[in-house]
């Protein structure tokens, strides 16, 4: 697996969107729907290369620049402790 | 908006119940005077005169509640640490991606316990202590030896930095000291919350209001513990059964585990069937043009009217809660004081 999601989180997909609780510091985290989206495909396993394919299909946007913000959304995730590479 | 605020205003205009009072067991190894539960229930070595929820019934619940939206999940007693199964419970809780808050009185959190209890999503263990005095503490729960133990898991829980609240009750017998319960959890890093309202026990039983402190009492408090601001445009609004929900330990949902309008047992129904399909529902959750005598009253910014109890203690759901209004009026004059100086 690329990305191990961490075990300290809490999360539900709500009304279409995801929101994330940090352990311990209860922190409330909401994703929009692409990043939902991104979520859901971590969830089942899928690499990069995998995620981006499917945000291509699903969006209308070039590779180079979904490949660009899903590089910035994982960094961001991995940063407040959420998933792991 | 904030993430917290559109989570709130979201989930309860969809009537999704992402917050829930899971009641474990009704049995205790403590005696506590005040305590809301029906005593004849909380006593572990009596017979049970109804089966509490199994460790397959309690799994199925879980997974339909995280299919229902459910995110928050507050597992409460009796004492939970009581069920030989508990933490089996908080595995699968865990599993589900549940955001687990448990409420206890302490008395078998070892440093083993908190030691195992680190390794599951705790946002906050809620621990009853009512004193820095021992003989005080130990009183009011009726066990000798209770408030040792308990102020040993609240430091135990800490060290494996867990979030913890001090949570207490203030009473006639515990009044006096109630701020060095905020020295020690300064000290230890904890949260600490106290209750000037008691309830009545479930079952009716009034018995717990006689320990309720005084105005006189309240007023102190109130100058102690600083500035309570009013709200603003206060519509004594309450989300339990909007998004909030109750199940007690035979399988019973209810909005609130303090608002037992019972909604469905989930012996004989799925969650989803009771939560959506219920129409007692439609006709509990009160509106603020619904509240003939509150809805105009001078004291609403101040008030925290609970409907449930304002049904258990005052016996009308739509009409005032005799001590909300009690403190509504303390807060009111101390912020007028403080307006004034």
């Amino acid at each position: 697996m690329e990305f191990k999601i961490s075990d300290k989180i809490a999360w539900r997909k709500i009304d279409g969107l995801l929101y994330i609780v940090t352990i311990p510091d209860s922190y409330l985290h909401l994703l929009n729907e692409t990043s939902t989206l991104i979520w859901e495909l971590i969830v089942k396993d899928k690499n990069k290369t995998e995620i981006v394919k499917n945000i291509c299909n699903e969006f209308d946007v070039e590779p180079a620049v979904a490949e660009k913000d899903i590089k910035t959304f994982l960094s961001q995730l991995k940063q407040k402790g959420i998933i792991k590479q | 908006m904030s993430v917290i605020e559109k989570f709130n205003r979201v989930t309860a205009k969809k009537n999704i119940p992402v917050s829930i009072m899971f009641e474990l067991t009704k049995k205790c190894n403590l005696r506590c005077i005040h305590c809301y539960i029906n005593p004849v229930e909380n006593q572990s070595t009596k017979v049970e005169y109804k089966t509490e929820l199994s460790t397959s019934e309690i799994f199925n619940i879980l997974g339909q509640l995280a299919d229902s939206g459910s995110l928050y999940i507050l597992f409460t007693g009796g004492e939970v640490f009581l069920r030989g199964d508990f933490f089996d419970i908080l595995n699968y809780a865990n599993k589900k991606h549940f955001a687990i808050t448990i409420f206890t009185n302490g008395v078998f959190i070892t440093n083993e316990v908190a030691k195992k209890l680190s390794r599951y999503n705790l946002v906050n263990v809620g621990i009853s202590l009512y004193s820095m005095n021992q003989l005080i503490h130990d009183k009011i729960t009726g066990v000798s030896g209770s408030w040792r133990r308990t102020v040993s898991a609240i430091k135990s829980l800490r060290e494996q930095n867990i979030p913890v609240e001090i949570k207490t009750p203030l009473m006639k017998q515990n009044f006096y000291g109630y701020q060095k319960i905020i020295k020690f959890a300064d000290t230890v890093g904890a949260k600490y919350g106290f209750d000037i309202s008691l309830v009545p026990c479930d079952n009716g039983d009034r018995t717990p209001l006689k320990y309720r402190i005084d105005e006189k009492q309240l007023r102190s408090f109130f100058n102690h513990q600083g500035v309570f601001k009013p709200l603003e445009n206060n519509n004594l609004n309450c989300t339990a059964g909007k998004n909030v929900c109750a199940i007690n330990c035979y399988g019973d949902v209810y909005p609130c585990l303090q608002f037992l309008v019972k909604f469905g047992n989930l012996r004989e129904k799925l969650f989803s069937e009771i939560w959506r399909k219920n129409f007692v529902r439609k006709d509990y959750l009160l509106k603020l043009t619904d509240l003939t005598l509150c809805r105009s009253c001078n004291l609403i910014n101040y008030c925290g009217r609970c409907p449930g109890i304002a049904l258990l203690e005052d016996g009308d759901i739509r009409g005032p809660w005799s001590r909300a209004c009690e403190i509504a009026n303390v807060s009111r004059d101390f912020n007028l004081a403080k307006c004034s100086d």
